[in-house]
């Protein structure tokens, strides 16, 4: 079950009305049903290997409470330190054997599944046991039912963010949870709707674009190269911080507040910034728990850049075990590096100018995190520079809303010749100016004002959205 | 700002997206592109696509006789079944469907129906076939007993737009005749040039396909059809082979699949003659028909007027296969497939010959 589908738009309710009724009577039976909710959101969103998944990561909860009850009780270092090796062991072996095997025995030993949301919930769960560790997070005592919302939070459990374990634990306790008044309610359905018109028409359109241009990739020429490029760059983001928005607007209407993930990346005027604004949770992550431990940058400007590199390869390789990933890490680590060595240099250079480069670099980085392959990406890339400057074919918009066209071409015959323009234009438009302009969605909820023309705007894309999600897949018999 | 003002966006949020989208339900539901809740019923109907309209057209069908198969199936007229074989039709073709689909078709039929006679075009590409490659372009909410995933018909935006077109339709006055649904017969040459052009020839094979190729495959998609007819023992399945032009042989004997073919065909006959409600007919060796390539627009799909003569012959149970004559006639069949002179079709002879008997000089 996924967020745009029309079994959550019943499941959520449904919770919302259970878990609040019983937190009014009882903040720990609304606390239990919302874990109910949780373990039935995973195992009926993750139909196969369903049961074996959970019990992978109920076992991982289960590694996590042991060694955090032992993180809290014991008093030796020696044995804390190890307490916290063997916790973070076990969590980071369960994440290699299910999805690094096949990457690293080349096929022959592969799963070939993993528990859904493994990769958050194998970073999470460290950040817990290192949070723990150094006292920075000290809790009383761990609650079980606490953990398990903490680690199955159906907003949260597929796609994160990463939470902090000080960021949910304490709001457990705070009076809000499970009592949200009709401000959070508001703002919860503002984030809801906005993500899901984010992901639905916005994201999934450009995914159109992009699965068309990949498909006949020796038929792009430089213009539909850019579209493509240009069409995942924004998929991406629409894609994932519409999840977050969702994510953020279900647990606000529970009660809760989840961090910001995404802070307007593609406005970022160096790669630094952009992974200051981007997932912004992994990177705090992969900041505190493996930058700073390799020394940071206290250690020379040589080992920094190592340190940098590192990272972001562990990075490439937490998104995806292939070696296009690894590249698309390694890439950011090196403009990174760059970045650094260039340094007051390029802060002289006029503003629009840095974003120029930073938005090509991203961009092109992205070639390598969507290619099947290292080949294919560099014939993008190459059919972008050397493809010639032919106007893109029609194929390239094909199954682009394609009933909303269809009914203009029907009600308005007069826009037929344009619509494709229009369509081009609109998405690619509307999608620059949403992914530039407006502010951060979750922060916007904190100075959320109701207003009748954002409530009428909502209404009507969401209900677009909603009945997007089933489409009539078209199937066109051409065999004779 | 007070709570009450958020209270109020907010519930007014919820009942405005809560009212269109009835609205929206209500729509589909009035105007039922798909005929799924009210049948073609009065307003012009609009045939736009076989597995969203199928369903409805099982559900709302008071059916006599049930005409079930691929696009080989699709040019025949409901009108004429019913000519035949007296009662009421309903057609329920799926092009390059593969059985769980015609199964699901089947299924909508007798949860609300229950028909006398069911006539099954059984393609040999359908028996053969791996079930595992089906796409995921059949709507299984419209085929299911479950009336809450119905939302996913009554929401969507893709039903809105059929909708719309089929009142718009029935403005202009372009909406279609129920007994030509699906058809295209019209809008093909049936002529050998057609047929060998839409015929991409393959390059002889020097390997032969193991005879058991097929056979898992085949025997799952007998399964299906073996449970159909012994769930409904009243029910007469007349189960045809469609005839494919000898091209699909020559394609065979090229691919070095004949083998292949033959073994699940015989696989087929075996276990479909075990069942006294069953009456199996195999066209595919009607000489007359295969060799004659102006019957064809491709080198399997056949006109319109070898439907008619086809419906005829399994009324008067021509062609039939039973017990004692199967063998032999997929041997004689056999004989006659491999021994054949296809490359007469690429030759000057046959070109002159054609001109000379289509256009005789006077």
């Amino acid at each position: 079950m996924s967020f745009q589908s029309l079994s959550f738009l019943a499941f959520f309710p449904i919770v919302l009305a259970a878990c609040l009724t019983a937190g009014r009577k009882s903040r720990r039976a609304g606390l239990v049903l919302l874990n109910l909710a949780s373990l039935t959101f995973y195992v009926w969103g993750f139909r196969a290997h369903a049961s074996a998944g959970l019990a992978v990561l109920l076992a991982g909860a289960a590694v996590s409470l042991l060694a955090g009850r032992l993180l809290l009780s014991e008093r030796s270092e020696r044995v804390r330190r190890r307490v916290l090796t063997a916790g973070v062991c076990w969590h980071a072996a369960v994440l290699l054997i299910f999805k690094y095997t096949g990457f690293f025995s080349g096929g022959a030993l592969s799963i070939g599944w993993a528990p859904l949301g493994l990769s958050f919930f194998t970073f999470q769960q460290i950040w817990f046991l290192k949070r723990l560790y150094t006292r920075e997070f000290c809790p009383d005592r761990l609650d079980p039912w606490e953990l398990c919302a903490y680690a199955f939070f159906f907003p949260t459990v597929a796609s994160g963010p990463i939470l902090k374990p000080e960021s949910f634990f304490p709001q457990l306790s705070d009076g809000r949870f499970l009592h949200p008044d009709w401000q959070d309610i508001a703002a919860g359905l503002y984030a809801i709707m906005a993500g899901t018109v984010k992901k639905v028409l916005v994201a999934d359109s450009f995914g159109t674009v992009v699965n068309n241009g990949w498909a006949r990739l020796a038929d792009l020429s430089a213009p539909a190269a850019w579209l493509v490029i240009l069409g995942y760059t924004l998929q991406l983001y629409f894609d994932f911080s519409g999840y977050c928005d969702i994510a953020a607007g279900l647990a606000r209407m529970l009660g809760l507040r989840l961090p910001v993930n995404f802070d307007s990346p593609y406005r970022s005027l160096s790669i630094g910034e952009f992974w200051k604004r981007w997932h912004i949770t992994l990177t705090d992550f992969l900041r505190e728990c493996l930058y700073f431990p390799l020394g940071g940058s206290r250690r020379g400007s040589v080992r920094t850049y190592c340190n940098i590199f590192i990272i972001f390869l562990i990075s490439g390789f937490w998104h995806g075990a292939g070696w296009t990933f690894l590249l698309w890490g390694g890439l950011h680590g090196l403009f990174q590096v760059i970045e650094r060595v260039w340094g007051k240099g390029r802060d002289r250079l006029p503003g629009i100018v840095r974003w120029a480069i930073t938005f090509a670099l991203v961009n092109a980085a992205w070639v390598f995190f969507r290619a099947p392959g290292i080949g294919e990406a560099f014939r993008l890339l190459g059919a972008a520079v050397a493809g010639g400057l032919a106007k893109p074919e029609k194929w390239l918009l094909s199954g682009l809303f394609t009933s909303e066209v269809s009914a203009v071409k029907m009600l308005l015959p007069v826009l037929a010749p344009w619509c494709n323009i229009l369509l081009l234009g609109g998405l690619y438009g509307a999608g620059l100016l949403a992914a530039l302009l407006p502010g951060n969605t979750i922060r916007r909820m904190d100075s959320f004002r109701p207003a009748f023309w954002r409530g009428a705007a909502l209404a009507v894309l969401f209900v677009w959205s909603v009945l997007s999600f089933t489409g009539i897949t078209s199937f066109i018999y051409s065999n004779f | 700002m007070s709570n009450r003002a958020y209270r109020r966006w907010a519930l007014g949020l919820l009942a405005g997206t809560a009212g269109l989208l009835l609205l929206c339900a209500a729509f589909v539901w009035a105007v039922d592109p798909c005929f799924y809740y009210h049948g073609i019923g009065k307003l012009g109907a609009v045939f736009f696509n076989e597995r969203y309209q199928d369903a409805g057209l099982a559900k709302n069908t008071d059916a006599d006789t049930v005409i079930v198969g691929t696009s080989l199936t699709a040019n025949y007229r409901v009108s004429h079944v019913e000519r035949v074989f007296g009662g009421t039709a309903v057609k329920l073709t799926i092009p390059d469907g593969y059985l769980s689909e015609f199964d699901a078709a089947l299924g909508v039929e007798w949860r609300y129906h229950d028909p006398s006679r069911v006539i099954f075009g059984l393609d040999t590409n359908i028996l053969i076939r791996d079930e595992s490659e089906k796409t995921g372009a059949m709507p299984d909410y419209l085929y299911n007993a479950n009336p809450l995933d119905d939302t996913k018909y009554l929401l969507n935006k893709d039903t809105i737009y059929y909708g719309v077109y089929r009142l718009m339709a029935n403005r202009w006055g372009t909406t279609q005749d129920p007994d030509e649904a699906y058809t295209w017969d019209g809008t093909v040459w049936w002529n050998h040039t057609t047929a060998l052009d839409n015929y991409d020839r393959p390059a002889p094979s020097a390997s032969q396909l193991p005879a058991d190729a097929y056979l898992g495959n085949v025997r799952s998609n007998l399964a299906v059809v073996e449970r159909w007819i012994t769930a409904h023992p009243d029910t007469e399945f007349d189960i045809f082979f469609p005839p494919y032009s000898i091209l699909y042989w020559d394609k065979q004997a090229r691919e070095g699949n004949l083998d292949a073919v033959f073994s699940a065909l015989d696989t087929a006959f075996d276990a479909l003659l075990r069942y006294d409600n069953v009456r199996l007919f195999y066209f595919p060796a009607d000489e007359g028909i295969v060799t004659n390539l102006d019957n064809y627009c491709d080198y399997i799909h056949h006109s319109g007027a070898v439907c008619d003569e086809l419906l005829r012959m399994i009324s008067a149970g021509e062609e039939r296969v039973t017990a004692e004559n199967a063998k032999k006639t997929l041997a004689d069949w056999r004989d006659f497939v491999v021994n054949y002179d296809y490359d007469k079709y690429w030759t000057d002879t046959f070109w002159w010959a054609w001109d000379y008997t289509s256009h005789p000089v006077r």
